[in-house]
């Protein structure tokens, strides 16, 4: 039996991987919607252990939830993605700095 | 009673909404509406007091409308009626008729025939205001009233710029009086809670031990606040230092001088200090400060008169110096003398002015005396009339004048007032060698203004005559008819305080008039009158020697003591540099630039740093939010 701490270990890593991801990555923004996938998978990841873990279904079910809302959130976010391409002809994060003060 | 007085005051008012009507209509109409309607308040105003005093009525306070009755004070207006409201209300009127009738053929060559008439009505209206009425408030009403139509009247001749002036600087030299009039009120009002006259007397004594604490000094309340009514009083009384907006007055029609300067605005002051009585009684030391600030106007500013050559300015400076009498007699407490004197000089000073009136329409306006003379073949009745008027400005014995001056010279030396008793005697010298001055340039010597041959060497004709000959009548005879009586105390009693000065003054001096006009030949009095007549004879006539007075006397007293320079030169000045300071100072480096443009400045500065920080990069905003929440755990963390 593996112990407990080394899911949750696993599942912080790949957090704090995503979270990098989403703050070093200067290029593509695809990269970023990436990011976000991963942040949502481990969150994921630590709702089923810590749910057979505790013998308790609902978090297991939870899961399910989650990934419907990634989904949908990740077919708006290409959407998006397309729309900006459409305008912009270039999906760098560097050029998205309309809002510069 | 009440419904009478209530038609006295009304009707000069009707009449001056009638002449407003009239604006276009004839000049017969005018003079018709004008004239009647200050007839119609004269006879009323004598047959009241006939009535008042024949049936020995007392005194009438009583409210005839009230305007706004808030609980803790009721505006109201009403009429106060005793003997000396009505006497008041007789010489105004008296003079003021008989200044109408003059006014007929004084300005009938005037284009604004018509306004000059709304004026001299409405006038005749604030004072009446001022006389009859019961409470504080009322009075100020009128007092700003009259202050507002002396306005209007100086400045007559609107195109005149010296008259503008004028008019503008008494105006002025009036708020300033004003501002202690109207704070003495509210004193009034706050220390009793009322602003009526007997209510106000009733509750005297109450707040004679309460103190008032100005700047850190404490004042005792009842003389706080009958000084700052006398300094309300000083400028319209024209006592010194606020005189020195009358002489400059005389730019107005004569008519105008003779009703502002004998009978209506400059009294106004002397009839509030005399009304106001019982307060001005307990005040000691206030009575004090009034005696000495009127005889010093009666002898500074009678000095003046002599270097003066304007015939009006003159006669005005003598009006000064004359109020400085009443004011004395006021100062020490002899209230009926002042009342007196005021009368007697109502009338005199009336005649003296229409006199003036009378020569200045026959020298074509000129009022320079060194160019008229020789005027006593041409105009003997006027000559009459302006002789018999100079008796009695001088005091000569048996004249209105004469009783009323020498009783309240007199009396200040009877009482023990050494210096103003000096100042007093002194003057009559004064008073005697500028009335001279006039008399002998104006009516003796060569005439320059009118050359040989000239028809136009008449008298005026009898419209402008007929004031000044039924003037003379009172100017000499009235002192002796009423001084027994009035002396006594059975006029005044109920309507002045402290009467048993006067009363016991008679009682051991003067005895009767009969014997105080025989007495008067062995005082002083006398002797300095004569000794100035006689001086003046010389001088002024014979001109048998010459006196040369040193120049920076001369100086001092062509500038009038520098009043004048004074107001009109240093406190502009003065004010000019205070608002140049305060612009620059104050307004534009504090309040500009210190507080809305740094404000601003600043605001601008950090917002020129905060928005560096927006970069518009996603993951600049990012790192923040992430940092941000792992700050916000680790403080939950270590709190809870």
């Amino acid at each position: 039996m593996i112990p407990i701490s080394y899911y949750l270990i696993l599942s912080t890593i790949i957090f704090t991987l995503s979270i990098a991801g989403i703050f070093l990555n200067r290029k593509n923004i695809l990269v970023l919607l990436m990011s976000l996938e991963l942040m949502f998978l481990s969150v994921n990841f630590n709702f089923i252990i810590l749910g057979n873990y505790l013998g308790d279904l609902t978090g297991q079910v939870f899961v399910f939830f989650v990934l419907t809302v990634v989904a949908a959130e990740s077919a708006i976010g290409l959407a998006l993605l397309i729309v900006l391409f459409r305008n912009k002809k270039s999906i760098d994060v560097d050029d998205l700095s309309e809002l510069k003060g | 009673m009440i419904n009478i007085a209530l038609l006295i005051l009304l009707i000069p008012l009707i009449g001056t909404f009638i002449l407003l009507y009239l604006q276009n209509s004839s000049k017969k109409l005018t003079i018709i509406t004008s004239n009647l309607s200050i007839l119609l308040s004269l006879l009323l105003s004598l047959y009241l007091l006939f009535i008042y005093i024949s049936s020995n009525a007392s005194a009438i306070s009583q409210d005839v409308l009230t305007f706004a009755d808030v609980k803790i004070y009721s505006l109201s207006f009403g009429l106060y009626i005793d003997s000396l409201s009505l006497v008041m209300c007789s010489v105004v009127t008296s003079v003021s008729f008989l200044v109408h009738y003059y006014s007929i053929s004084y300005m009938k060559d005037e284009k604004s025939f018509n306004r000059f008439f709304v004026y001299t009505n409405f006038f005749t209206f604030s004072m009446l205001l001022i006389i009859l009425s019961n409470n504080f408030f009322q009075l100020f009403i009128g007092w700003e009233l009259v202050g507002l139509s002396s306005y209007l009247l100086i400045g007559f001749w609107i195109k005149k710029d010296s008259a503008i002036k004028a008019n503008y600087k008494a105006f002025l030299v009036n708020r300033v009086g004003d501002i202690g009039l109207i704070l003495g009120l509210c004193l009034i009002f706050i220390s009793y809670n009322t602003t009526d006259y007997n209510e106000v007397f009733q509750m005297k004594d109450t707040i004679n031990s309460t103190t008032i604490n100005i700047f850190g000094y404490t004042f005792n309340t009842l003389s706080f606040i009958c000084l700052l009514l006398f300094i309300g009083a000083m400028a319209k009384s024209a006592q010194v230092p606020l005189h020195f907006w009358l002489p400059d007055s005389m730019e107005g029609p004569t008519p105008i001088s003779a009703l502002i300067h004998a009978a209506t605005m400059v009294t106004a002051g002397i009839y509030m200090v005399a009304r106001l009585s019982p307060l001005y009684v307990i005040a000691e030391d206030v009575s004090l400060f009034i005696l000495y600030i009127g005889s010093a106007t009666a002898f500074f500013l009678g000095i003046v008169a002599l270097v003066q050559n304007d015939i009006k300015r003159i006669i005005a400076y003598s009006t000064i110096s004359q109020l400085g009498y009443m004011t004395a007699a006021l100062g020490a407490s002899l209230y009926s003398l002042a009342i007196f004197h005021l009368i007697t000089h109502a009338f005199f000073k009336a005649l003296l002015f229409l006199c003036a009136g009378s020569i200045i329409i026959k020298c074509h306006h000129e009022q320079d005396i060194r160019k008229i003379g020789g005027l006593r073949k041409f105009m003997p009745i006027t000559y009459m009339a302006f002789l018999y008027a100079s008796l009695s400005l001088i005091g000569f014995p048996l004249t209105s004048g004469f009783y009323s001056k020498e009783t309240i010279i007199d009396a200040i030396g009877y009482y023990g007032h050494t210096i103003p008793y000096v100042m007093l005697l002194l003057s009559i010298f004064t008073t005697t060698l500028y009335t001279a001055k006039i008399f002998s340039k104006v009516f003796f010597g060569e005439c320059t203004l009118h050359k040989e041959g000239e028809k136009d060497n008449k008298e005026n004709d009898r419209e402008m005559l007929m004031p000044l000959v039924v003037l003379t009548a009172p100017s000499v005879f009235l002192g002796i008819f009423i001084y027994d009586s009035l002396m006594l105390g059975n006029l005044f009693e109920s309507s002045l305080a402290s009467q048993e000065l006067v009363i016991s003054f008679y009682n051991n001096y003067v005895i009767n008039s009969l014997n105080f006009f025989l007495h008067s030949f062995m005082t002083i009095n006398f002797l300095i009158l004569l000794s100035g007549i006689i001086f003046s004879y010389f001088y002024y006539y014979k001109k048998s020697f010459e006196i040369k007075i040193p120049l920076f006397i001369k100086n001092i007293l062509i500038e009038e003591y520098g009043f004048n320079n004074f107001s009109s030169k240093y406190i502009p000045e003065f004010q000019n540099f205070l608002a140049k300071y305060l612009w620059k100072k104050i307004d534009i480096s504090t309040i500009d630039n210190g507080f809305i443009n740094n404000t601003s400045n600043f605001i601008n500065k950090v917002s020129h740093k905060v928005r560096k920080t927006h970069t518009g990069y996603i993951y600049h905003y990012s790192l923040t939010i992430i940092t941000a929440l792992i700050l916000l755990l680790i403080i939950i963390r270590f709190r809870y």
